[in-house]
């Protein structure tokens, strides 16, 4: 019988070979579909077992490991309608970050707290599922933004800033939708919307208002594009790293059972 | 407002970065469980006005009034034993003090007491005489003036209610509706979070406003904070950090002390190294097996939370009582403690506690130490051992 | 004095001031988390003690460790005025340009603004139940046993508790724990009695204050012999209507906006 564990050991790989495919040179690229597609299909399977073995609460400190397959199932999204030019460094950063979330997850696993009762409302499920494809949504904003800063795809930096824009936008939307489901959760099972005992939800609201603001400045152009790309890019890498950092736990091999 | 429309961006970037670093370097440097001589304060000196003990806080309003928070959230009021009844609380939420008449749930409630030199408050306990190891409670419970009150899911209260007790220390809430009816206040002495090492230090602080021993609860804070120093200075420049588990397996079920455990700070004050540092929780906290196996492979002692009537009489019994621990480090090569039966009745006696965990950690810098409070499991039974050597005969 | 205001007004809605101060309140929430990290301790009383008896004890005794806390205060007092008047100066402009357009396309044009204002109600609401919040802290009860409300309120009491066992194979470590738990109340007051029924993210309201199931006992069918009880969170707080109405207002916003950004994609097309 095949483990949680087992099944995302196998679903790194596989994200790490379609990188090293995305990776290769070449005018022509070759297809990283099916590695991707059965990597995916694995961490589909790891994250399925963990909510299985804690149905109907919620499995603690899932983020980093469902996180890859929101990117992964989201993929497509980087091909269509787009410029070649953009499409294939977006490609590989994505496939790069997917890797690095991956590798984090295998490493600093979290996964040894039982699920708690009060977990049990659709409510709960909501803040940690719109959460993690809002952060996804954050993970392609930032993809799109380091694309704008490549010296070589300057004179597509403003297709790439829009597609930048549009993922920040749904993202914020998403994150939203999370945070509300978190503090009406909050509301009903301890009285208050912000209950002051988890420490994560400081850093969900720095990321709202670093998305805000980053919206803002969009929506304004106060900053230059250049730096709107930076803020975007390096500033959304280390948010979605903070984000990331209390699903995190104590070093373990990746290769332990 | 000038400045904000010269805000550069990549100073922003510079300063952002700048700034979260500095700002979590303070977050991170405000160690709770750092111990000053400070914080206990000597004769003469004042008092704070508000001090918080873990999850317990003292508020001293005037010389009239204090107002504590207990284990649970709960707030009470402390007033003269002369004073009038305030009327901005329930009564059953006044305790007047010195208190002089105690029934306590326990063990290291009623250690607390024996600290700060009150034990002669104490009149109701749930624990049978024949369960008891400190002589004053033996004495106290033959002489009729300590009564045995039942198991705590069974008090018999009109046995409680004979006993007039002026607070109740309790760790089972769901007594408080009762002593409202009777009204008696209680303080719920458990906490949500496990006891930190300062909150198991300072609990007598705590305690110590219901009967004005505070003197002597500093006293006893010093003498637990000089045996610290001592574990710190003994522990510095030791060359092996052991790999330390405490907890236990019942069935499948794993339960742990966490790293905020009194037990996990003072494993790491002693320079070795917790193997559950990172679970923050509840004491006896549960976890995943896989974890506890994990964290197991490369230990080098476990301390179990059952004594020897619970089994814990050998590392072959707790092996055959869990399988799934049997291949363990400590098991396997290490080394295993159980506490003693008096262990938990000890609390008073807290500095040794600490520095005879200390001495187990590092038997190398406490030569000729024996132990009191724990023992070290043999491979197996003594009785086993002795037949398996027959039958070879 | 009207110079004096105009000038204020005009400095309090720049959207370089809401800029920095969506910078400072991501580093101050960054800082927060490491203060917060293993300190729950501290603002755990937040919960129940309200703003400014937290803030004369906890928060003032420990600054090195709260002081960020004080600070999210200030930024969002700063962050309500800062979105009040640049919001506010923007629908005035847009209300005075509204040319002979639809209502909806006023509406669509307005959602950023709507989004804004629930976010002052929000923060308002928050404020409000920081402030203003009466609560009892964990207040058991037993089977039989019975709580009066403060004033006039009413008595509560615990007529039984229903737990329900799981009894699957699935989730090991649950076997023979309560997975769900009922508590049925009996609600007395004036007007006469109804029973309700408590559960863990299901609060019973009455008399003006919510009741929530913080704790109970037993948990398992083995283990510790526990005596029946649950604990309640007592609350009256005059903040929830606000804070619940702003995130309504927020999420209509937020609809329009979407709305109006995907006809806007479609018409371009």
């Amino acid at each position: 019988m095949i483990t949680s564990h087992t099944a995302f050991q196998i679903a790194g790989t596989l994200y790490t070979l379609a990188l090293l495919v995305a990776l290769a040179p070449g005018k022509r690229p070759l297809p990283i579909n099916l590695p991707l597609a059965a990597a995916v299909a694995c961490n589909l399977l790891a994250v399925g077992l963990r909510c299985h073995q804690a149905w109907p609460m919620l499995p603690m400190h899932l983020g980093p490991v469902a996180l890859p397959i929101c990117l992964g199932l989201l993929y497509p999204f980087t091909a269509g309608d787009c410029e070649p030019a953009l499409r294939r460094p977006a490609q590989r950063i994505l496939l790069a970050v997917i890797v690095l979330l991956t590798a984090l997850a295998l490493c600093f696993p979290k996964d040894f707290y039982l699920p708690f009762l009060k977990s049990k409302t659709l409510l709960a499920h909501g803040f940690l599922w719109f959460g993690v494809v809002g952060k996804a949504c954050f993970v392609f904003c930032a993809v799109w933004a380091l694309t704008a800063l490549l010296p070589s795809r300057q004179p597509h930096a403003i297709l790439a800033m829009g597609r930048s824009h549009r993922w920040a936008a749904l993202g914020f939307a998403l994150w939203t939708v999370s945070m509300f489901s978190g503090e009406l959760w909050s509301y009903l099972g301890w009285g208050t919307p912000v209950v002051w005992e988890d420490p994560a939800l400081t850093l969900t609201m720095a990321a709202w208002f670093f998305y805000g603001c980053l919206l803002h400045l969009h929506l304004t152009k106060s900053w230059s594009q250049t730096h709107r790309a930076l803020y975007a890019s390096l500033g959304g890498l280390v948010m979605l790293a903070l984000t990331c950092l209390p699903d995190l736990g104590p070093f373990r091999s990746p290769f332990g059972l | 407002m000038r400045m904000f429309n010269i805000l550069r961006p990549g100073d922003c970037t510079l300063a952002l970065t700048a700034l979260i670093v500095l700002l979590t370097a303070a977050g991170c440097n405000n160690d709770p469980s750092t111990t000053s001589p400070a914080a206990g304060k000597g004769a003469g000196e004042e008092r704070p006005a508000f001090l918080q003990i873990g999850e317990f806080a003292i508020n001293r309003i005037s010389p009239a009034r204090t107002e504590v928070r207990d284990g649970a959230g709960r707030a009470l009021v402390l007033i003269p034993r002369e004073a009038p009844m305030p009327a901005d609380c329930a009564p059953n939420q006044v305790v007047r003090v010195p208190v002089q008449r105690v029934v306590a749930y326990g063990d290291f409630d009623i250690a607390t007491l024996r600290a700060l030199g009150v034990q002669e408050t104490l009149v109701g306990v749930t624990r049978s005489q024949e369960h008891w190891y400190v002589p004053e409670i033996k004495r106290g419970m033959e002489a009729g003036r300590i009564a045995y009150l039942g198991d705590a899911s069974s008090i018999d209260f009109e046995r409680l209610k004979q006993q007039q007790p002026e607070l109740v220390l309790t760790w089972d809430p769901s007594i408080i509706p009762l002593l409202d009816a009777l009204h008696i206040p209680a303080v719920v002495t458990t906490t949500p979070q496990a006891m930190c090492l300062t909150a198991r230090m300072r609990f007598v602080q705590f305690l110590a406003p219901f009967f004005h021993k505070e003197k002597e609860a500093d006293a006893f804070f010093a003498r637990i904070d000089a045996s610290l120093r001592d574990i710190r200075a003994r522990t510095a420049g030791v060359a092996h950090q052991p790999k330390v588990m405490w907890g236990d397996v019942y069935e499948k079920r794993v339960m742990v002390e966490p790293g905020n455990a009194w037990v996990g700070e003072l494993v790491g004050l002693a320079q070795s190294d917790y193997q559950f540092e990172d679970v923050f929780g509840t004491s006896c906290i549960e976890i995943t097996v896989e974890r506890f196996l994990y964290s197991g492979q490369d230990a080098d002692i476990f301390f179990t939370y059952r004594t020897g009537s619970m089994g814990a009489s050998s590392k072959a019994a707790l092996a055959k009582l869990n399988p799934l621990i049997k291949d363990i480090g400590p098991l396997q090569r290490g080394r295993v403690y159980a506490p003693l039966p008096h262990y938990s009745q000890s609390g008073d006696k807290l500095d040794e506690i600490l520095t005879e965990i200390s001495a187990i950690l590092h038997p190398e810098v406490y030569p000729g130490y024996q132990l009191h409070y724990f023992a070290e499991l043999p491979d197996s039974d003594p009785i086993a051992a002795k037949e398996a050597s027959h039958d070879r005969i | 004095m009207k110079p004096v205001f105009a000038r204020l007004w005009n400095r309090l809605s720049s959207i370089n001031l809401t800029v920095a101060l969506c910078l400072l309140l991501t580093m101050d929430l960054v800082w927060g988390y490491f203060c917060l990290n293993r300190r729950t301790a501290l603002f755990t009383p937040l919960n129940d003690m309200g703003l400014i008896p937290w803030a004369q004890t906890y928060g003032s005794h420990n600054l090195m460790a709260t002081g960020w806390f004080f600070l999210l205060l200030a930024l969002l007092a700063l962050l309500a005025a800062n979105t009040f008047a640049c919001t506010t100066s923007r629908v005035a402009q847009l209300l005075r340009a509204k040319g002979p357009g639809s209502r909806q396309r006023l509406a669509l044009k307005l959602a950023p603004h709507i989004m804004h204002y629930g976010l002052i109600v929000i923060l308002a609401g928050y404020l409000c139940s920081y402030l203003f919040t009466q609560v009892l802290t964990s207040s058991t009860l037993a089977p039989g046993s019975h709580l009066s409300l403060p004033g006039a309120g009413g008595q509560v009491q615990l007529l039984a508790v229903e737990p329900e066992y799981y009894q699957g194979e699935r989730l090991a470590f649950w076997k023979n724990e309560v997975i769900a738990l009922k508590a049925r109340l009996l609600l007395s007051d004036e007007s006469g009695q109804r029973q309700a029924v408590l559960s863990c993210n299901r609060p019973v309201r009455f008399q003006g204050y919510s009741l929530h199931l913080i704790d109970f006992a037993p948990k398992s069918l083995n283990g510790m012999k526990m005596k029946t009880r649950i604990d309640l969170h007592v609350r009256k707080d005059p903040g929830v209507a606000l804070y619940l109405a702003g995130m309504a207002l927020f999420s209509l916003g937020l609809v329009l906006y979407l709305y109006q950004w995907i006809v806007h994609r479609e018409a371009h097309k």
